[in-house]
């Protein structure tokens, strides 16, 4: 993982507090993304994608590891749709029960990306990056934390805005799954040298690791 | 004129399908269309067709596609289907199972039955 600088408050990229779209043209692109997600509820439910709550401008969803024994909530992430789709959505990591963003320390997954097609290669990326107040954030186009920071200003969401779905919740849903989810493989378990408690930790399988 | 043919007190099979549908309350046309369909099914797969959940960016489609076909063929479909358009088709990732579909490789090659759930993405651009 690398820390990016950041010129801007995480918070104040999606408090909601600056909507400049009519709120009417995103709630309908907000109730469209919901109803998109719902057809396909019990598709993604198999896959340990679950909606937890929705709250307009705002949706809930945790990805859990589903293959594992027991089962683990992954992560969890809050899908900010304010000026929705002048600008792209908002993914803020948070606790899956109280809802409150996270910092990077409390992220199980790196989301790797693969960077070579030969599956030899051992080279990854992480696509998790996080501010210098540890705020972590998906670095990746389509994710309005991506188009806002200053190492992107040169890739415009409009170069992306929903080209073949690029950006939607679909989109972000499937990217999250891919990097954060399909990898996983087991759990790995650290002791610490005081043998208190334990840090369990997520082991990803290489060869699952999307490009 | 296909009934004045066919001498008094005769009968053929499509006689006796002509009589069927008129007594049914179908027509001529309804008719020759399912004899067409059933036609359409065996030339674009019959026991080869399959019936496949695509979801394209998180949004699920049921596509009719003959395991014969290949996987970029199944692509292209589905992105018909769902209107995707503005990307090329090789920006496209097909998944089953976890496995990526190789768009070169035939559908049966994969050994995917019909009711299967197959995961259509648009790959992610550079990011990190």
């Amino acid at each position: 993982m690398m820390e990016k600088e950041t010129t801007h408050s995480f918070i104040s990229t999606s408090s909601g507090s600056n909507q400049c779209v009519d709120p009417e043209v995103t709630k309908a692109k907000f109730d469209e993304e919901l109803a998109a997600f719902k057809a396909a509820d019990s598709i993604h439910r198999k896959r340990g994608v679950i909606l937890l709550d929705v709250k307009f401008p705002n949706i809930y969803v945790a990805f859990c590891a589903h293959k594992l024994s027991p089962p683990a909530i992954a992560f969890a992430v809050r899908f900010n749709f304010d000026n929705y789709d002048v600008e792209p959505l908002s993914i803020q990591f948070i606790n899956p029960f109280t809802f409150e963003p996270i910092l990077v320390g409390q992220m199980k997954v790196g989301f790797p990306r693969r960077l070579s097609p030969n599956p030899e290669d051992r080279n990854f990326q992480n696509l998790l990056v996080w501010h210098n107040d540890g705020v972590p954030f998906f670095c990746m186009p389509g994710v309005r934390e991506y188009h806002s920071h200053v190492a992107h200003t040169g890739d415009s969401w409009w170069l992306h805005r929903k080209r073949g779905g690029e950006g939607s919740m679909g989109f972000l849903i499937e990217n999250l799954y891919a990097y954060g989810i399909e990898g996983i493989a087991a759990y790995r378990l650290q002791w610490n040298f005081d043998l208190n408690i334990p840090n369990l930790n997520l082991q990803f399988n290489e060869q699952a690791i999307p490009l | 004129l296909i009934f004045r043919m066919i001498p008094p007190g005769k009968t053929c099979r499509l006689h006796r399908l002509l009589i069927r549908y008129n007594i049914e309350g179908g027509n001529l046309n309804s008719f020759f269309m399912d004899g067409f369909n059933k036609k359409s099914n065996d030339s674009h797969g019959g026991d080869n067709l399959l019936q496949l959940i695509i979801v394209v960016n998180g949004t699920p489609y049921k596509i009719n596609i003959n395991q014969n076909e290949k996987v970029a063929a199944l692509i292209r479909e589905a992105l018909r289907v769902s209107a995707s358009s503005g990307r090329k088709e090789e920006d496209w990732r097909l998944k089953y199972n976890g496995q990526s579909l190789q768009p070169e490789q035939k559908i049966k090659d994969y050994g995917i039955p019909s009711g299967a759930e197959l995961f259509l993405s648009l790959a992610a651009g550079q990011g990190g």
